[in-house]
């Protein structure tokens, strides 16, 4: 049984366990999880010991340690380390030796490190389905997907293989498949979080993201990752607030807006959860108001449109000539569209962001899909001045069967209820909620940007009085 | 034939910053391939632009040189396309949102001076160089990431050689302004020129000019040729190359070639705000301009054209000519000397006026030596030679050297009358009208005083003697 970070790291403090001890017994259920359901793309054992020895050692001599020394981690494989290979889950990448180190990670430098975490290539997708590597299996149901794209990180806290783990949202890639997976996820505030180092998909929209079983967990990784990095121009100056200190003020007098949307329909069962969830909130002290969300379609049509716009030139960098995948050619055209082997559908995304920008000159799709932007960002601070924060669900749907051939337009719709929050750039939280054909459902938590420290708070108090993120695949509440 | 040409330039100029625009590499010229690179600028997954403070200052004085309205804000965008020296496929540039607009440049075309509207200063990172052999293209990274600003030029140009002069202004106001030391040769000032002819408007782009010449014979080259079928065709906008080897320009692309950038907006990076206290402080070292430099030089000193053009060409030079006239110097001379003997002894030796041993001020006071005729010019000039080897002050020096002897009359005399009594010949020739034979025989007397008695005394001796 996954001891809670907050009690990892104290038995580490006090010796009651080593770095060494708890690695290895994680290492075991790695090889388990892995079997049954491709979590990781890379498993990184070696490092994984050499970091938790070197932690020990430190600790022995009496050395002053951050807190999440010794704390093992797995990571999402869009995030560089050097030491190990990181793929994206791409073919493009198989042998791609990381030349430094993502700034995240520095900041967690004495996190032994499990793996690298399977996902969605190049980080689109719901699922890992599209994958080069395989797709991942879901903990709670092995035939069916984890979701994505950090669906890898999140199938490795539901099943135990670590602690917590780090991805990466662009459009809901951490919240959802923690809701698939029956996990706290969150997303921090654009610029909150340094994006040096995590391979770019869609830049104005990407984030790196925490999974971990409760709230408290991500805070106390949250307070070690973020704040401002001079390698990365747009992470915030914005002083960091104390996560930890202000996580057990409850609910009490917080006001939260359910979001209600009309056009769409989600999975029977799972809005009842999420009210249900809403009325236990209210006995607990907070006020809940009925608010509309208007803009839902057309955020996920804006998205749609600024997300491969944004990955056509983010992904232009790969072609074969500097590192990566290189076919043989004759001229650099030739090398250029032989060694760009991408999925199909990274290839249709790159397809549809260049038509996208190239095919009118005054820019109509773009510059309206800006504007739509603007008016969904305009509509959550114009909510979140008369809330403290939003409620919906995380997804409109449980987790899918891996076989599910699902059109484009349903698969994206994945992301419906996450994407606002994306768009906007605004800090959310996905946290477990309850369970449906006993696959679990997650709730979304929207704040004003900064405000972290509500969600937690908020997240905190929710898992105060629920029992949902204790249950663990093939367990029942305890 | 000029009334209808319309001329624009491009010039792209890189910044004199130690380190690239978005990471710490090295810019020093001449490193060995591939040495100065690290994952940002090999455009490695993951990496972020982090903007080089240093260059937007750079950038900044180098607009307000050209007399630019500075933009409180302006911002970054992707120009996307692909090419072996583009690492990331895309070039981070200002291009779009720039840095600075509306300026104007000065320059002598001949007697006239003319003024160039400058349509915008913006800032962009350089790509990598290319080199092509016959079975595969190298590339080094060096360059790529290097901070470069383009200034474009509206095309209010119709004369190549204006061109060619505007260019050469440029590159001393910049040099002056400490922005870039721009060495075409290096290829830290490089050129495109566009040039069209009215009515039919079409464009012309031309590549590849790796100096101020080469600018205004590839735009005489598409003068001279516009029209004709055997060289290229004029009915759509094109790009041509400049053959330096073979002097002509060939075709690169025509318009319905060139590429769709896609100009997206940079999201990695934030707008540049340039604050107003910035752009006051970085006012302040705004040198004159050359032209300006050279226009108060011949004004105020009663210099000649072409001294104050070479002054105003080496700031150093012009700022030690004034120290030496302030010391005292007659200005005529000061000019005469400083670009005659010194610049001479300078360029055999490799220095400049910053290692050279000797001061404005010591050579105000050896030209007073000279033209109080306290010592003869040409002993001056050996003063000179050994001021500049040993930095020893004209008046030891003369001393030192037993200089500056009055030659007494008596033995001017009898110099005088052995030289008269030696040439009949030449007498006869003055007498008969023939001014060059005093001159002759002043020469002949100065022979046997070894240079050292002052030539316009014994001429007129000389006269003397004769005309009795």
């Amino acid at each position: 049984m996954m001891p809670t970070l907050r009690q990892l790291v104290q038995q580490l403090e006090q010796g009651q366990t080593t770095a060494r001890q708890f690695t290895e017994q994680l290492l075991s259920q790695v090889a388990n999880a892995q079997e049954r359901f491709n979590v990781f793309i890379n498993v990184t054992e070696e490092m994984a010991m050499a970091t938790a020895d070197r932690v020990d050692k430190l600790r022995r001599r009496g050395c002053f340690l951050p807190p999440l020394a010794g704390v093992p981690v797995a990571v999402k494989d869009n995030i560089l380390i050097e030491g190990t290979i990181t793929t994206c889950a791409s073919r493009m990448l198989k042998d791609y030796v990381s030349p430094y180190t993502a700034t995240v990670m520095e900041r967690l430098s004495l996190s032994p490190l499990m793996g690298k975490t399977n996902m969605d290539e190049f980080a689109m997708g719901s699922s890992t389905l599209t994958s080069a590597y395989g797709p991942s299996g879901n903990p709670w149901d092995e035939a069916r997907v984890p979701g994505g794209s950090s669906g890898g990180s999140a199938a490795a806290v539901a099943a135990g293989c670590t602690p917590f783990a780090l991805g990466s949202d662009t459009g809901g890639s951490v919240r959802q498949p923690a809701a698939f997976c029956g996990v706290t996820g969150l997303r921090p505030t654009w610029g909150r979080v340094s994006r040096r180092g995590l391979v770019a998909f869609a830049s104005s929209l990407d984030q790196v993201g925490i999974l971990a079983p409760s709230a408290e967990d991500c805070a106390l990784v949250l307070q070690t990752i973020a704040g401002h990095d001079s390698g990365d121009a747009t992470s915030s100056h914005q002083p960091v607030s104390d996560y930890l200190g202000g996580i057990n003020q409850g609910v009490k007098g917080l006001t939260i807006g359910i979001l209600r949307d009309r056009n769409v329909d989600n999975q029977q069962g799972i809005d009842m959860a999420v009210d249900k969830a809403a009325a236990m909130l209210e006995k607990a002290g907070a006020t809940l108001v009925e608010m509309d969300m208007p803009y839902g379609k057309e955020a996920l049509a804006a998205y749609h449109v600024i997300a491969p716009v944004e990955l056509y030139s983010n992904l232009a960098r790969f072609d074969g000539i500097r590192y990566g995948y290189r076919a043989a050619g004759h001229s650099y055209r030739e090398i250029l569209e032989r060694s760009r082997c991408f999925g199909s559908e990274v290839k249709l995304r790159l397809v549809s962001g260049v038509n996208l920008l190239q095919r009118e000159p005054d820019e109509k799709f773009y510059a309206k899909a800006r504007q739509a932007r603007k008016a969904v960002t305009d509509c959550l601070h114009n909510m979140l001045r008369e809330v403290d924060l939003l409620l919906s669900p995380s997804a409109p749907l449980v987790a899918f069967s891996k076989e599910e051939k699902d059109d484009l337009l349903a698969m994206y719709f994945n992301d419906y209820h996450a994407i606002p929050a994306s768009l906007a750039g605004l800090p959310a939280i996905s946290l477990p909620c309850g369970l449906v054909n006993g696959l679990p459902v997650g709730m979304q938590l929207v704040a004003p940007a900064w405000s972290e420290g509500l969600l937690l708070q908020a997240g905190h108090a929710w898992q105060g009085i629920s029992q949902w993120h204790t249950m663990a695949p093939g367990r029942s509440a305890q | 034939m000029t009334k209808d040409t319309v001329i624009g330039l491009e010039v792209h100029v890189a910044l004199d910053t130690k380190s690239k625009l978005f990471c710490r590499c090295s810019t020093q010229w001449g490193l060995p391939d591939n040495t100065a690179v690290c994952p940002i600028c090999l455009g490695h997954p993951g990496t972020l632009p982090v903007l080089n403070a240093r260059a937007v200052e750079l950038a900044v004085v180098a607009a307000l040189a050209l007399d630019c309205k500075i933009n409180a804000v302006s911002s970054f965008a992707r120009k996307n396309y692909f090419y072996p020296d583009l690492p990331k496929g895309y070039q981070i540039t200002q291009q779009q949102q720039p840095l600075a607009r509306h300026g104007s440049v000065k320059f002598q075309a001949k007697d006239v001076v003319r003024e160039i509207s400058i349509r915008q200063v913006h800032i962009e990172e350089d790509a990598a160089r290319l080199y092509h052999h016959k079975e595969r293209t190298e590339i080094d990274f060096n360059r790529a990431g290097v901070p470069l600003i383009e200034i474009v030029t509206e095309p209010e140009f119709s004369r190549p050689r204006d061109a060619r002069l505007f260019l050469e202004e440029l590159r001393l106001l910049l040099i002056a302004a400490g922005v870039s030391d721009c060495r075409m040769e290096a290829g830290n000032m490089r050129c495109d020129a566009n040039i069209s002819f009215a009515p039919d408007g079409q464009r012309t782009e031309i590549k590849n000019l790796n100096s101020t010449k080469a600018v205004q014979l590839a735009l005489e080259y598409q003068q001279q040729n516009r029209g004709t079928s055997a060289s290229q065709s004029f009915t759509e906008a094109t790009t041509v190359r400049w053959d330096e080897k073979n002097r002509r320009t060939v075709i690169m692309r025509s318009k319905s070639e060139s590429p769709d950038y896609m100009f997206v907006a940079e999201p990695d990076l934030p707008n540049l705000c340039v604050e107003k206290s910035m752009v006051e402080a970085l006012q302040t070292q705004i040198p004159e301009t050359p032209l300006q430099l050279s226009q108060r030089l011949a004004g105020d000193y009663q210099l000649n054209d072409q001294q104050a053009r070479v002054l105003a060409a080496h700031r150093d030079k012009a700022a030690w000519f004034e120290k030496a006239v302030a010391a005292g110097a007659p200005p005529a001379e000061a000019a005469k000397w400083l670009l005659g003997p010194v610049a001479r002894h300078l360029n055999l030796r490799g220095k400049n006026l910053g290692n050279i041993p000797i001061s404005p001020e010591q050579l105000a006071r050896l030209i007073k030596l000279q033209t109080d005729r306290t010592i003869s010019n040409t002993e001056a000039r050996e003063i000179l030679q050994q001021m500049l080897v040993t930095g020893h002050s004209p008046e030891s020096l003369k001393k030192e050297m037993n200089l500056g002897r009055r030659w007494d009359e008596q033995t001017l005399v009898k110099i005088i009358e052995e030289v008269l009594a030696a040439n009949s010949k030449a007498i006869a020739d003055y007498r008969a009208g023939k001014a060059r034979a005093l001159d002759f025989l002043t020469g002949k007397v100065l022979q046997r005083t070894e240079g050292r008695a002052d030539p316009a005394e014994v001429t007129a001796m000389l006269r003397q003697h004769l005309d009795k």
